[in-house]
């Protein structure tokens, strides 16, 4: 049990979520680029120190550990807990550090120029994700200052709150970018501000954003070693590996425990399942099931067996669910049993 | 002026914000603000990273081979001294001072016995690739240009000045290893001294580029004798990656000679390998632990010859793939 004051993240505050609906029922369900319910997913402790260190000392947060175990959870809950504005961008092989600041569109430019209709450049400039969550204003307006002609962009952030000024920005899987990427980005997360080439216009942060007022989320599956003057610069968590008892309770907080065989025997068994397949993939070096797989493989249990046939201790039907969702050609033999 | 990295500052601060309360919580706030060791990760997959088996070559290799586990020794161990074999001149190649390293140390059974009762660490010489260089290197080795996504306008307007039909636009190159990599390791004695560098390179190769990316396949003599993941016995024939993707072969070229290399494959079967890579259109780099003028010119200009050896930088890779005619796939 970690002791400290969790002085800027604390999940306890999840609970002020709660929204009574018209029909006095609790609404927990909140839309943030993917459905989250606060209640179903559990924080570890090291997460939360993580993020408590990572707030106060204003550095971006790299957090590495397994596929399927919770990363990207992770920062759209701190973006709800925190009650802040959340950005997303999952980074794929092609994306180059401009995509992130802002890109310009060269061809639609030139298209117009052929038709003699062209705009002036600022009209060409497309902001990237750390530039809404930097500078929110001034990339509506594609710059410094607005042009008349030009109708404002949308925020793509997802917020609760109107009123929310600072911003949780995620950077999902950076690990996939090329090695330059992470390097290329260096001054603008360090500084919170960058040059758009194209304009020459240089974007601070505007009030409420920048260092304070963004936190930067990157998940990485490990895939690519990233530079070393990037690790340099963040606060690191390795998200460990799930236990038996931590996935019971994520399919407690997900699904209850109120029925006596699709409850807590059925969470077991399927973490039991889980578990030995995890050592197998292991052993075959290949990628193990992780906690997503888990929820689904309940989640399946839950929806195609009948009461009748668990009490009964028939097996067979819920092993062969599982070697579906849980083994995906991990297990060269039939799980146990089956 | 970029912000510096995490410093004794970012701790304190972190510490007079979270106040932890014990020990425990002040180690993993602490542990949180501690970079992580990329090189001991390295290492550790080294460790973890094994060649195939090694057949037995049709002739006897001039080189020693591994010495077959020892009893185990007492705990007391004398000191290991070192005799005066290995030549202090660092102008021999790589492989001729490995060589005399490995003569001049003690037998590796007794040495890892040593290890295994905790009183001396496994002698592993210092690695031949710089462990600061070894990123950069590798990933300058491993790249491939590729089309960005920026227009090059100054292309496009000589171009329409020019009074050209433009019938593809222009853009900017960049290098880009989203392609992955075949890595083709030569397992012939010829190779023996560089065993450790060559597994390290294998991990750390894979922790560049991407473990799912990276296709490693192991070879004797030459590719076209065959290539493959398990043991040497069982290597289909060489099959070149699909267009595009990079290989990138570790061996000697044949530089080490029949006398030394039981495996040795000539000039003219390597340069019939490097015709079929061209073939199939994939850019092929050789990392090679001589120096580059010991590699017949007929093979030399069929492919990228990287020598590889202490001084070897990105910058250097860089000239060496921009003067080779690398393939690329369009």
């Amino acid at each position: 049990m970690l002791n400290y004051r969790k002085t800027h993240f604390d999940p306890a505050r999840l609970r002020g979520f709660t929204r009574i609906d018209r029909e006095g029922r609790e609404d927990w369900s909140f839309d943030l680029g993917a459905k989250v319910d606060p209640r179903h997913f559990a924080v570890a402790e090291e997460a939360v120190l993580a993020l408590n260190v990572a707030l106060a000392t204003k550095r971006p947060l790299l957090v590495s550990g397994e596929p399927g175990n919770g990363k990207t959870t992770l920062a759209r809950v701190a973006a709800l807990a925190l009650g802040r504005v959340f950005y997303r961008q999952t980074v794929t092989s092609r994306l180059q550090a401009s995509d992130l600041l802002a890109s310009f569109d060269a061809l639609r430019r030139l298209s117009d120029a052929q038709g003699g209709g062209a705009k002036t450049p600022q009209a060409y400039v497309v902001p990237g994700p750390l530039w809404w969550a930097l500078a929110p204003v001034t990339a509506a307006q594609r710059g410094l200052s607005p042009v008349p002609e030009l109708a404002p962009l949308i925020d793509p952030g997802v917020r609760r709150r109107l009123a929310a000024k600072a911003a949780v920005l995620l950077l999902d899987e950076i690990d996939k970018a090329d090695p330059d990427v992470p390097n290329d980005l260096l001054e603008a997360l360090d500084e919170s501000r960058f040059t758009v080439p194209e304009t020459g216009q240089r974007i601070e942060p505007e009030s409420g954003r920048g260092r304070d007022g963004v936190l930067i989320v990157l998940t990485t599956n490990g895939e690519r070693e990233l530079p070393p003057a990037f690790l340099r610069r963040c606060v690191t968590l390795e998200l460990p590996p799930p236990s038996e008892a931590w996935l019971v309770d994520i399919a407690q907080r997900r699904f209850g425990a109120d029925s006596e065989h699709f409850g807590l025997p059925l969470y077991r068994q399927v973490a039991l399942e889980m578990m030995d397949l995890r050592q197998r993939a292991a052993d075959q070096g290949r990628r193990p099931p992780g906690t997503s797989e888990y929820v689904d493989a309940v989640l399946a249990c839950r929806e195609l067996l009948h009461e009748s046939t668990l009490r009964a201790g028939d097996d067979v039907e819920l092993l062969r669910i599982l070697e579906t969702v849980l083994a995906k050609g991990t297990a060269a033999a039939p799980l146990a049993g089956g | 002026m970029s912000r510096a990295p995490i410093s004794l500052a970012d701790r304190l601060r972190a510490l007079a914000d979270l106040r932890p309360a014990d020990d425990k919580t002040t180690a993993a706030v602490l542990a949180m603000l501690t970079p992580r060791d990329g090189h001991a990760e390295v290492r550790a997959a080294a460790r973890r990273a094994a060649l195939p088996t090694h057949a037995a070559p049709s002739r006897a290799p001039t080189l020693p081979p591994p010495t077959p586990a020892a009893p185990a020794p007492p705990p007391a161990v004398r000191p290991v001294t070192q005799p005066p074999l290995a030549p202090a001149s660092t102008r021999l190649h790589p492989v001729a001072r490995r060589t005399w390293a490995a003569l001049a140390a003690p037998p590796a059974a007794a040495v890892r016995t040593f290890a295994g009762h905790g009183a001396s660490p496994v002698r592993v010489p210092p690695p031949l690739l710089p462990a600061a260089q070894q990123r950069a290197v590798l990933s300058t080795l491993a790249a491939v240009p590729a089309p960005g996504t920026t227009i090059d306008i100054d292309a496009l307007v000589a171009a329409l000045a020019g009074g050209r039909l433009v019938a593809r636009l222009p853009r900017h190159r960049r290098w880009s290893l989203h392609r992955g990599a075949q890595l083709l390791l030569d397992c012939s004695p010829a190779l023996l001294p560089l065993a450790h560098d060559v597994q390290a390179l294998c991990a750390r190769l894979g922790r560049v580029v991407g473990e799912g990316r990276l296709e490693p396949l192991s070879f004797a003599g030459c590719p076209t004798r065959g290539a493959g993941a398990g043991e040497r016995g069982s290597w289909p024939a060489w099959r070149p990656p699909p267009a595009g993707v990079p290989v990138l072969v570790v061996s000697d070229l044949g530089c080490a000679g029949p006398r030394v290399n039981a495996d040795w494959a000539g000039a003219d079967e390597w340069s019939r390998f490097a015709d079929v890579a061209c073939a199939a259109a994939v850019p092929l780099v050789a990392l090679v632990p001589y120096p580059v003028r010991r590699v017949p010119a007929a093979l030399a200009r069929r492919l990228a010859v990287v020598p590889w050896d202490e001084d070897l930088s990105a910058a250097r890779v860089r000239r060496i793939l921009r003067d080779a005619r690398i393939v690329v796939p369009r």
